[in-house]
């Protein structure tokens, strides 16, 4: 049976639900930049969208990716590589999270996880084109 | 597939991913903190790319082994790591990240530079090299922002306020570069603006971008 508008909002709370218990921050940052002007079937895929925007970002091969593209352009002084990309923090941001620095090198490995995301999404996707090919029809 | 097989196939990939691996990144790094940066540090290797390849500079990291990001913007603090742009041996330019700019607004009214609104933020700022502090407007000789995010009419009233704080509307006039991102400009100064973004979308914003010198690129990271 194809998705219907519903089973699109149903789909959105599954992944929220999801979010609430394993990555609340996460949940909380898309939330804030989701597209609400969106009908329910694009608002769908807009969210996987941003899901696997934010997982590839905080992921190893992200910044191995990241390092890999930045050694091929820049040299350093002393004929190293560039070792890391890190973020210094505000004084605030020391206060809250306790810490000078963050360093992206320590992401973890998520390419299985992200790749199966990317993959459920193509088919919703695919899913949600024969939906407007029959509606055509 | 039907709602409950990709309900099913979501949460078990939630459960597979998270069950075994235990702390989210989450509680390593604060997302709030880190959304987008390594987005930028990439966008940062893809200017390089450019500058390199296309315009025939040398890109050196100064000041240490690593790119140092900040999670808040503020002034050219010379004792961190910035890349030095060299042509013919000779330093011609500087790209630093999360800096400021003061305003051609500033500039123009006169003010101490120490206002909130006489000064913004730029991901990434090419200046004249030996600035310190916030570089004036026309020190800039390209700034780019990067957006791994959703792309909306927002985001585009921010950089067109951007290019007004950079540059009058003029005919079009010489950048500093040959080619790449662009050999000339409709602004003086004549300073080049990029829009780097994850989002498609950003390419519907294109037509104000070529009246007033704003190029937007779609840009994936993966």
């Amino acid at each position: 049976m194809p998705l219907s508008n519903d089973d699109c909002v149903d789909l959105v709370r599954s992944l929220q639900t999801l979010l609430r218990e394993y990555e609340p921050e996460i949940l909380g940052y898309i939330e804030e930049r989701a597209r609400r002007d969106l009908s329910p079937p694009r608002y769908l895929l807009s969210y996987l969208d941003q899901l696997l925007e934010m997982f590839e970002e905080h992921s190893r091969a992200g910044g191995d990716r990241t390092l890999r593209q930045l050694n091929q352009y820049i040299r350093t002084e002393n004929g190293d590589p560039i070792n890391r990309v890190s973020i210094v923090l505000s004084e605030t941001d020391r206060e809250i999270y306790g810490r000078e620095s963050v360093d992206l090198s320590l992401l973890p490995e998520r390419r299985g996880f992200i790749d199966e995301l990317r993959a459920i999404r193509d088919n919703i996707r695919n899913e949600l084109d024969l939906n407007r090919e029959r509606e055509r029809e | 597939m039907t709602k409950k097989q990709i309900r099913d196939r979501i949460t078990k990939a939630f459960q597979q991913y998270f069950g075994s691996s235990g702390r989210p990144v989450s509680s390593l790094l604060p997302t709030i903190v880190t959304a987008g940066k390594l987005y930028e540090a990439y966008i940062l290797g893809i200017v390089a790319e450019h500058l390199t390849r296309d315009e025939g500079y040398n890109l050196t990291l100064k000041n240490g082994n690593q790119i140092a990001l900040k999670s808040s913007p503020g002034p050219i603090n010379r004792s961190y790591p910035m890349i030095e742009v060299r042509r013919s041996g000779s330093c011609v330019a500087e790209i630093w990240t999360d800096v400021e700019f003061l305003s051609l607004s500033a500039s123009r009214s006169g003010g101490t530079g120490m206002n909130r609104g006489d000064y913004h933020e730029l991901d990434i700022m090419m200046v004249d090299a030996g600035q310190n502090g916030r570089p004036a407007h026309d020190r800039v000789w390209l700034g780019v922002e990067c957006k791994n995010t959703g792309y909306n009419k927002g985001l585009l009233k921010e950089i067109l306020g951007v290019r007004r704080e950079l540059s009058y509307l003029q005919d079009p006039k010489s950048t500093r570069f040959r080619r790449w991102p662009r050999s000339s400009v409709p602004a003086d100064p004549n300073s080049c603006l990029l829009v780097y973004a994850t989002d498609k979308a950003v390419l519907e914003y294109q037509d104000p971008g070529q009246v007033f010198g704003i190029d937007f690129i779609h840009q994936d990271f993966q």
